[in-house]
């Protein structure tokens, strides 16, 4: 039932689409039919283009999550610690967190090249806010109650920490893991589209150029298709690490 | 096994550089293996003396110390305290059992700990929830599992913040009945806190009046438990303990 209801709005649109094509009311040159791009998907999948495509960006982010969970956690978990830190970190955080990843991109081109490791760099930009603060945030927002408890029965700092904060924080880190890799992708794809050579978004950048709509249409319904799937294997990854919280979807969309 | 004795203690707070004094010359002597009931208003300081004598907060002035009963021999001495807060302050990533063993993470036998964890399931009848998170059982489960992780703790002194306030007045009975039949087979020294006066008469084998951050007075229950709230000697005492709080409340 709850399927049906998830694929009404995309099947009243494709009907329209569909509808809308055949009569003529959509320009096929703007806006090609959805046989036309049913056409070309299948055309790119068994060339295996598009997976190529999509592996090489997949990879991209995934080296670049990594990479950026493997400073951002530990820097979170150093600042939490040790909250004098914060003065000096807050006010840089605050102001880089307003610079939307894709505008440093022309710098890392300079710096990095249109090579992989500007695309690299793009992607700890985006992750790392959402790792970092959420990460923070779960351990500083620690309920004072439950530390008395560890208090109460002669808990050292070490306990404290590994036996209360970090598993009161776990939610929270996940909900940063999460976001940060939403953002990664969509600013990866953001940074194919302006530097590189391969992957999805230079997929469709290539076929502005070649005046392709229907590659790009098979484009975009990639980038969401893939992003939809690593949210939702994230989900059931993690949801079994924190069995404790219920609730579905933990944060909004932004 | 340990007594607490309380001298001369004095509690300020401060709030932006204003003086608050919670307690005021607080002296009590709390006899080994003994159930002590702290009575008194809301605000009157109870909570903050527990927390001075299990050393969450620092005291002013005076001095809470420890001491043995003098038949104990000098090598088995102990003085473990804990506490059983006013919620129950359960881990929520952690099942009932799990909330139970939590003291005794540092403990290497753990077979040792399976077996105390099920012999308070079993006493507290939390069996049948032991994998249940906190977010999923009653308030009054929640706070038999704060009781039973305190006592899986083992400590000497048990100091309990108004444990059953949040609770409707049946589970309230039957934990009441609970405690005293805990306290008598595990012989315990226990601080327990109230504002119902009725609680602290059945409870209490001494009755100790707050009022404002003083003590009023120590009144002495001497009747058998289990107690009849009905019974003469009960009422006399509660009658006793309600005229002391109004004379206090009409100066
Ligand atoms: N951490 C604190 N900081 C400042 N004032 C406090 C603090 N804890 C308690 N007090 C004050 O001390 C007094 C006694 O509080 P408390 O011990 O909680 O009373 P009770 O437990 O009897 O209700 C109150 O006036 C309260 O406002
Ligand atoms: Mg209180």
């Amino acid at each position: 039932m709850k399927v049906l209801k998830c694929l009404t709005i995309p099947f009243v649109i494709l009907a329209l689409w569909f509808i809308g094509s055949t009569v003529g009311i959509i320009n096929q040159y703007i806006i090609p039919p959805p046989s036309r791009v049913l056409h070309t998907a299948i055309t790119l999948l068994s060339s295996g283009l598009l997976l190529e495509h999509i592996a090489t960006s997949l990879f991209r982010v995934f080296a670049g999550f990594f990479a950026t969970v493997l400073f951002a956690f530990p820097l979170a978990v150093l600042v939490g610690i040790k909250r004098k830190l914060q003065d000096f970190i807050e006010p840089v955080l605050d102001f880089l967190g307003h610079i939307p990843p894709i505008a440093c991109i022309p710098m890392f081109i300079l710096w990095f090249g249109i090579g992989e490791a500007s695309k690299l760099a793009v992607i700890i930009l985006a992750t790392f806010f959402p790792v970092f603060l959420n990460t923070l945030n779960g351990i500083l927002s620690c309920d004072k109650q439950l530390l008395e408890v560890g208090d109460v029965f002669g808990f050292k700092d070490r306990d404290k920490f590994l036996r209360i904060i970090m598993p009161s924080a776990l939610p929270s880190i996940i909900v940063g893991l999460r976001l940060g890799l939403g953002y990664s992708w969509r600013a990866l794809v953001g940074a194919e589209l302006i530097a590189a050579s391969s992957g999805i978004g230079y997929m469709i950048i290539e076929a502005e150029q070649l005046s392709r709509p229907d590659i790009i249409i098979v484009g975009i319904i990639t980038i969401g298709l893939c992003g939809y799937l690593i949210d939702y294997c994230f989900f059931r990854l993690t949801s079994c690490i924190i069995p404790w919280t219920r609730k579905r979807s933990v944060y909004g969309r932004s | 096994m340990a007594g607490v004795k309380i001298q001369k203690v004095d509690k300020n707070f401060y709030i932006n550089g204003q003086g608050i004094n919670a307690l005021s010359d607080i002296n009590i002597t709390i006899e080994d293996r003994s159930f002590v009931a702290l009575v008194g208003k809301s605000g009157s300081g109870k909570t903050t003396l527990l927390k001075l004598i299990c050393g969450l907060e620092k005291s002013t002035r005076g001095e809470i110390s420890f001491f043995q009963p003098p038949e104990k021999s000098m090598n088995c001495q102990s003085n473990k305290v804990s506490i059983v807060f006013q919620e129950p302050r359960l881990m929520p990533w952690l099942t009932v059992e799990q909330n139970m063993a939590f003291p005794l993470i540092k403990e290497k036998n753990r077979d040792l700990v399976s077996q105390t964890v099920n012999h308070y399931l079993d006493l507290l009848v939390l069996k049948e929830f032991k994998n249940a998170y906190p977010s999923q059982i009653s308030g009054g489960m929640a706070q038999r599992t704060a009781l039973g992780r305190t006592l899986c703790y083992d400590p000497d002194v048990i100091l309990m913040d108004e444990p059953l306030g949040a609770l409707d007045a049946f589970t309230r009975k039957k934990l009441q009945v609970d405690l005293i039949n805990i306290f008598q087979l595990k012989k315990k020294t226990i601080v327990f806190v109230t504002h119902d006066v009725d609680e602290a008469v059945f409870l209490g084998q001494k009755v100790v009046i707050f009022e404002a951050g003083k003590i009023i007075e120590h009144v002495p229950v001497n009747i058998d438990y289990p107690r009849d709230p009905l019974s003469r000697d009960f009422l006399q005492v509660k009658k006793k303990i309600l005229s002391l709080i109004e004379a206090e409340n009409f100066h």
